[in-house]
């Protein structure tokens, strides 16, 4: 049986005891609370997902917290958005908070947080995709610089992957398993990542009003304008491949859907990993989710 | 400050995997008196053998410079640098920049719009971005980052455009770019069939140049958006 592990994203505490019952084995979540809203708007300053997608308060942390450790889970905090001069602070103090309350870990991709963050050892630093380590000497580099994770790009091809990951045999590699493709290369990626709201119409009657500077309500993904968002792929047919490519960890996407929406993904992806079901995984695929399945790594990998 | 804008032979390509492949071939013919910047893009692990040839090559050279996209080739061109003169340059991909054009549109009224929250009607009225957020879309993330970068030996950093005029420096060189950053397309091999179409955002023009996305401001008015747009800030001239 395939050992990959999996890591899956949580949006409320409630949800923890719910993820570890159908096999998860690690978490993930964000947090974006009233002063964070207050001085950088809802949208992708402090990671990469808006809304429901952050746990709101430090209670709703707290919680999650404990609950990933009653369930012997390792949860880690997304701080991944990017960083410039003025949030270092509030940055640390969320993750010291976290560290307070018993997070696991911290997802990050600026190089001047790990340093900022020693102090909060033995939380796990994990370098998240956006910062595109693609090399040996990036692996080293973060390495250096007190990394205990490296997220792989989702772009990378096995044998990529492969030459990445057999520089460090010490360090935990993960790689996207399921959901959340980005059709560019979003550690490069500049484009607005804004919260979407769908519209009311005439007939609905506000209930309170709210100052934003984007009053639009929608999520201006520059991928969207190129028509280049597809179904989300799996990468199921592939956890042995991204097993024997030195992954160890295999992260599910969808921070802000819908609990059952990544339930039904974790099963089909604990399905593949019991190797229960041979080659039948496309067939299976369909049945579940109604459409042809679309593969996280094709064949041919990218030039190189 | 921005670099001092000596004339180079620029080879290579920011995110390109090609520009890199072919960089060996063209180096060689090169007169090692010619100044020259290699643009290098991020570099997988096939690309590496590829690189320590062209760092040798550089090797010879009287004066090159180097502008390096992921932050395993800058560690490892900083090693090479040392004791060397060459000049290492951050480049614009691996500088974080909120340079989306967009963010022009965020900084002009808008009308109201009803929408669903949470279940319930809201209605979103337009004020300005508080100026925590205009601060962190005017400053790039290698500012932050100038002391490790010094260290690095990092000798300037590429930015940009970008919607809000640039924050100050903190001493480190600038070098401007008279484009924007949008995206990169990752490679799939097929030279063919590489980039895309062109679109308009925010009134801006944006292209591929091979699979890097650009925008640049649009010539002229063409009546998208023009209206509720501050004026482009005007720079002094700058590297394409």
């Amino acid at each position: 049986m395939n050992c990959i592990r999996f890591t899956l994203p949580v949006n409320d505490p409630s949800e923890v005891e719910i993820l570890r019952d159908h096999g998860a084995d690690e978490l993930y979540c964000g947090y974006l609370d009233a002063d964070w809203r207050r001085k950088y708007g809802g949208d992708a300053v402090i990671s990469r997902r808006q809304g429901a997608a952050n746990l709101s308060d430090p209670g709703a942390l707290r919680e999650t917290a404990a609950e990933a450790r009653r369930s012997g889970m390792t949860a880690h905090l997304t701080l991944n958005g990017r960083v410039t001069g003025g949030e270092t602070a509030q940055l640390v103090r969320i993750a010291e908070m976290w560290a307070a309350f018993g997070g696991g870990g911290i997802i990050l991709q600026d190089p001047a947080l790990p340093a900022l963050l020693a102090h909060v050892k033995p939380m796990l630093i994990t370098v998240s995709l956006l910062a595109v380590t693609v090399n040996k000497c990036g692996v080293a580099f973060w390495k250096r610089l007190g990394a205990d994770r490296i997220v792989l790009p989702r772009f990378l091809s096995l044998a990529e992957m492969k030459a990445v990951t057999s520089s460090a045999p010490d360090m935990v590699f993960e790689a996207m398993v399921m959901g959340d493709l980005c059709p560019f290369a979003d550690g490069f990626c500049r484009s607005v990542h804004a919260e979407t709201h769908a519209p009311a119409g005439p007939e609905a009657v506000p209930k309170a009003v709210r100052e934003t500077c984007n009053t639009s309500g929608q999520a201006y993904h520059l991928c969207m304008e190129y028509g280049l968002p597809a179904p989300d792929p799996c990468a199921a047919c592939r956890l042995k491949d991204l097993g024997e490519s030195g992954v160890a960890v295999g992260k599910v996407g969808g921070r802000g859907l819908p609990l059952e929406v990544r339930l039904r993904w974790l099963d089909h992806l604990r399905l593949a990993r019991s190797e229960a079901c041979g080659t039948d995984l496309p067939r299976r695929y369909r049945e579940t989710f109604g459409h042809e399945c679309r593969c996280y790594y094709p064949q041919k990998g990218i030039g190189g | 400050m921005d670099m001092d804008d000596k004339k180079r032979l620029v080879l290579g390509h920011r995110s390109c995997p090609r520009g890199l492949r072919e960089m060996p071939a063209q180096l060689e013919r090169i007169a090692r008196n010619v100044p020259v910047e290699a643009l290098i893009p991020p570099v997988t692990p096939f690309l590496e053998g590829t690189l320590e040839t062209v760092l040798s090559l550089l090797g010879e050279f009287e004066d090159a410079s180097v502008t390096v996209n992921d932050w395993g080739t800058l560690d490892r061109v900083s090693q090479w640098k040392k004791g060397r003169r060459a000049r290492l340059v951050l480049g614009a991909l691996l500088n974080g920049q909120d340079s989306d054009p967009m963010i022009r549109v965020f900084c002009a009224p808008q009308p109201d719009k009803c929408v669903w929250e949470g279940g319930n009607a809201v209605l979103l009225r337009w004020a300005p971005p508080p100026e925590e957020l205009k601060r962190h879309w005017a400053e790039p993330s290698a500012f932050h980052l100038a002391g490790m970068l010094r260290d690095m030996g990092v000798d300037a950093v590429e930015t940009g455009l970008q919607a809000l005029e640039l924050t100050e420096a903190a001493g480190l060189d600038v070098r401007r770019l008279d484009w924007g950053v949008m995206s990169v397309k990752p490679c799939r091999g097929d030279c063919a069939g590489c980039g895309g179409g062109e679109i308009t955002r925010a009134g801006c023009r944006v292209f591929f140049d091979r699979n890097l996305l650009k925008w640049e401001y649009a010539a002229g008015a063409d009546g998208k958006g023009e209206a509720l747009l501050p004026a482009a800030p005007q720079g002094p001239g700058s590297m394409r």
